[in-house]
């Protein structure tokens, strides 16, 4: 257990097979080039999902959001004008549209909250989405949602701080500081499980 | 910053479903379509919207201006959360309502113009042989020729003047954007957004990612977007498998015959794991070793058991034991129930009520579109007798169909195929019009039933969780039940559609494909509607004199305690009409290879005082007929009469069972498997495949050797 993450940013940076940089497909779209608009989307859908999926541990979710990302960056991909990397700039968007989505289904999560207690109640559960429960029991799932996001850009998305720090519009030190959080609650809860 | 990386394990994230990435890159792209052709026009109409509402908005202009990266970044992550906050806003404010309502009506105004020629086209392609094209063939753009299809679609050109109301729409609720493309697009299923006309075709091959974008982009000269859908999957592969944790017993270990003669599990008909081990090996990756339950993999296939003769005693065991293939010396003893299946003329009348889930959720195309065909091909299952009515709920919700006789089949196709998922989650009384609908309907000899169709947000009206609970149940005793017809990934996995099934005496049945579909509501139908026991549970007890050791391979989850069996208060599994369940045990003969040493301070064995050494067990199978709360046993010994000596004499399902079993035990690690490898399954599988009218065995073959890539590309991908 506690095997290390591989950092996934790096084979999603990289240019496609030779073919244009995200920056040239990013100017490209934004001179209304459809071909290169599409390619910037199916190239980093990947990257939106998984952020997503991490955030809110819903595929269902993950893909509400990706979808909105998607829409948004029509209008959004313009104001990107290349001083950061465009999946740190992509990984910002995604990170509010998770925001978003949650603000928005926070009734529906509380309803849905009830209903889990009501499925408790009766056989254990079955455990369809495997996946959901594989986040549901990681520690992941225990941060608060700023320690989440930050993590999930440190950790799942290998960015260093600063990069994170721009995704997340905070100062590099608050990272740092989040991180340090991070590694005293892991040591927490390693020390609690330890003592089974 | 690389210690960052071991503080936390991250949980790997599901593949991205190539059917939703479809959806959302087609909506961008007609969106980004429409945002082209506004260009000559200035802003587009909804920024201009959005900036009436949200004052500290900037106009999209000015963001040109701005040479400041940071400072821009940070305003268009501000625009992007005022900009989405004012978007609900604006989806929720009763104005929009409106003009979305109005944009409804002149949908719904040309569905009917339109429904002549749908009707015409149904009633032609209604025979039950080919069920699938139903829905395809109403829709005249939709060509089933997928290259055809897709740039007619594509093609469907932006609006060049919009007026300002569509276009909001048009925005906010891609569907009804087909308003606006009048007679090619408007001829599809109305309020599906073309994507998904796309998708389904994609989704109906090999669920690869649609490939209609390169035909639609044929008109660029790059070819950008080839070598990015040739690369899209990449990511997939690379991502870390086979790490997650789950909650799964480990395999069921020997057991000493002597020590614990008596087995005792529930029956289990669930077929969801191999659902999931499909999907995973589709993408070329082995699934989590947890994740695979054997007996679901087994159970997915029918078997041609000898059916029971009467209705009286609905179930019938057939017991088989051959040699085990895997280990030299053991033996298989194979248990198979067969239900009693209902002959169509003595089947009960049906009456049946469709609750179905149309909020925005259910938008995809492997939602409420695959429910709509879904439904389409159960209508061939059922008899002129029977009655249906649907009712949804979330958006719009309401009775969409009075309950109708079968013999109008037209018209329920017609309302079948104008539903329509979208709007806001506002839950009505979804969930008690249909039962009280159901109740209107109440036959006291046929089947009563309502069919919830959902991706899992139970937002039915009835909030309140106990209730939702005891209404189901109130609602069974007076002999309404309730089955739940899940899709979508994701939330449904709440055990809350399995709870609530179970409670309404019905079956949760996860459909992801259109294949599936036609398993579980066509090839299935009076399985999944008609039930004939409940509380079904095996009891096994083994004769020490002859079997030294037993193995129940699966039902790790399924297993009960010595004394439920007879406890007719202790829950258990349902079956239908005519199906199978199968239960496979591996045991070691007295005088076999031993894998569990005797104790040393045992009490030996009575050598030859044991009765009768010619069987080797007792099969004892105890269920509840549908309506009542008391048991009923049957039983039937396993001997020597039902023994094959060589496993190639074994009868053809058995052998192909164990295929199942041995493949289901190698991917989760072959702990009792020894040296059989995917090889020997493809054998024996591909030697006992039979008849196989609908290709589930072919299928089963395909995944093997999908695992057999997938376990020698292994150590590659998790470096």
């Amino acid at each position: 257990m506690g095997g290390a993450i591989q950092p996934m940013a790096a084979e999603v940076t990289e240019p496609l097979d030779g073919d244009a940089t995200d920056d040239d497909l990013v100017s490209l779209a934004t001179q209304g080039n459809r071909a290169a608009f599409e390619a910037v989307l199916r190239r980093h859908y990947d990257l939106m999902h998984r952020v997503a999926w991490r955030m809110t541990g819903s595929q269902t979710d993950a893909q509400d959001i990706c979808q909105d990302v998607c829409c948004v960056l029509v209008e959004r991909i313009a104001s990107f004008r290349g001083e950061a990397k465009f999946t740190t700039w992509l990984v910002g968007i995604v990170r509010n549209a998770c925001h978003d989505h949650r603000r928005r289904h926070s009734t529906l999560t509380r309803l849905k909250g009830h209903l889990a207690v009501l499925a408790e109640m009766a056989a254990p559960p079955d455990g369809r989405d495997l996946f959901r429960r594989s986040w549901l029991a990681s520690e992941l799932a225990r941060l608060s949602p700023l320690l989440r996001e930050t993590v999930v850009l440190v950790v799942g998305e290998g960015m260093t701080h600063a990069e994170a720090a721009t995704a997340l519009g905070v100062s590099e030190s608050t990272i740092s500081g989040r991180m340090h959080e991070v590694r005293r609650q892991a040591g927490l809860a390693k020390d609690i499980g330890d003592e089974f | 910053m690389s210690s960052d990386h071991d503080i936390i394990r991250l949980p790997d994230p599901p593949p991205p479903a190539p059917d939703a990435r479809a959806a959302a890159v087609q909506q961008a792209l007609l969106r980004f379509d429409q945002k082209s052709a506004e260009n000559g026009q200035g802003l587009p109409t909804d920024i201009r919207l959005i900036e009436r509402t949200a004052a500290p908005l900037r106009p999209s202009r000015e963001r040109f201006v701005m040479k400041r990266t940071r400072y821009l970044l940070a305003a268009s992550l501000a625009c992007l959360v005022v900009g989405s906050g004012a978007y609900l806003h604006l989806m929720r404010s009763p104005q929009l309502h409106n003009t979305f309502a109005r944009v409804e009506e002149k949908v719904a105004s040309n569905d009917v113009a339109q429904a002549p020629s749908t009707l015409q086209a149904k009633k032609e392609s209604d025979s039950p042989a080919q069920p699938q094209p139903q829905i395809q063939t109403a829709t005249p753009a939709a060509k089933p020729d997928q290259e055809a299809a897709a740039p007619s679609v594509a093609a469907a050109p932006p609006p060049a003047k919009p007026d300002v109301e569509t276009q909001i729409v048009g925005r906010f609720a891609p569907q009804a954007s087909s308003t606006t493309a009048p007679g090619k697009v408007q001829g599809m299923i109305p309020g599906t957004p073309p994507v998904d006309v796309r998708g389904r075709y994609a989704d109906r091959t090999d669920h690869r990612p649609a490939p209609a974008p390169l035909a639609s982009a044929k008109r660029m000269a790059e070819e950008v977007p080839r070598s990015a859908h040739q690369r899209e999957r990449a990511p997939d592969a690379s991502e870390p498998v086979g790490r997650d944790k789950f909650a799964n017993a480990p395999e069921n270990a020997f057991k000493v015959a002597r020590d614990a003669p008596v087995s005792t599990f529930s029956i289990d008909v669930d077929t969801a794991s191999y659902a999931f081990v499909r999907a995973q090996l589709n993408r070329n990756v082995l699934p989590p070793a947890a994740s695979v339950r054997t007996e679901e993999l087994i159970n997915y296939f029918p078997y041609a058991y000898e059916a029971p003769a009467s209705a009286n005693e609905p179930f019938r065991a057939n017991v088989a034991v051959f040699p085990n293939p895997w280990a030299e010396g053991r033996k298989l003893i194979r248990v198979g129930v067969k239900g009693y299946a209902l002959q169509q003329t003595s089947r009960p009348r049906a009456n049946l009520v469709f609750l179905i889930d149309t909020s925005g959720s259910m938008q995809p195309q492997n939602r409420l579109p695959l429910v709509k065909q879904s439904l389409a091909m159960l209508l061939t299952q059922l008899q002129p007798e029977d009655r249906i009515a649907i009712v949804t709920y979330a958006g719009n919700a309401g009775t969409a169909l009075e309950p109708t006789s079968m013999s109008e089949k037209a018209k329920i196709l017609a309302t079948i195929d104008r539903l329509e998922a979208g709007g806001s989650t506002a839950g009505a009384e979804g969930i008690r019009q249909a039962y009280a609908l159901a109740e209107q309907n109440f036959d006291a000899s046929g089947v009563n039933r309502v069919i919830v169709a959902t991706d899992g947000d139970f937002n039915v009206g009835i909030t309140n969780q106990d209730e939702l609970k005891g209404f189901v149940e109130r609602q069974r005793e007076k002999g309404i039940f309730l089955s739940v017809l899940g899709v979508g990934a994701g939330n449904y996995n709440d055990a809350l559609a399995q709870t609530l099934a179970q409670n309404g005496n019905g079956v949760a049945a996860y459909i992801d494909t259109i294949n599936e579909a036609r398993k579980v509501l066509v090839e299935e139908a009076s399985s999944t509607l008609f039930p004939i026991g409940k509380d079904v549970k095996i009891q096994i007890e083994f004769n020490p004199a002859t079997v030294a050791e037993y193995r129940l391979i699966g039902y790790e989850t399924r297993l009960l305690n010595r004394d439920d069996f007879a406890n007719d208060k202790v829950d258990a599994g349902d079956v239908g009409s005519g199906q199978t369940v199968t239960a496979l045990y591996d045991i070691v003969p007295v005088g076999g290879p031993r894998v569990v040493d005797d104790l040393r301070y045992g009490a030996r064995a009575p050598a030859s005082a044991s009765p009768s050494p010619a069987e080797y067990a007792f099969v004892k199978i105890r269920y509840k007929l549908p309506r009542s709360d008391q048991s009923v046993l049957i039983s039937t010994p396993v001997d020597r009469g039902s023994e094959h000596a060589r496993f190639e004499d074994a009868p053809l399902d058995a052998r192909f069972a164990t295929s199942v079993a041995a493949f289901g035990e190698i991917l989760r690690g072959g702990k009792h498997t020894g040296q059989f490898g995917y090889d020997d399954v493809l054998r024996i599988a591909s030697a006992a495949r039979g008849d196989d009218p609908y290709g589930y065995r072919a299928e089963f073959l395909q995944l093997v050797r999908a695992a057999k890539t997938a376990s020698a590309m292994q150590p590659l991908m998790r470096r």
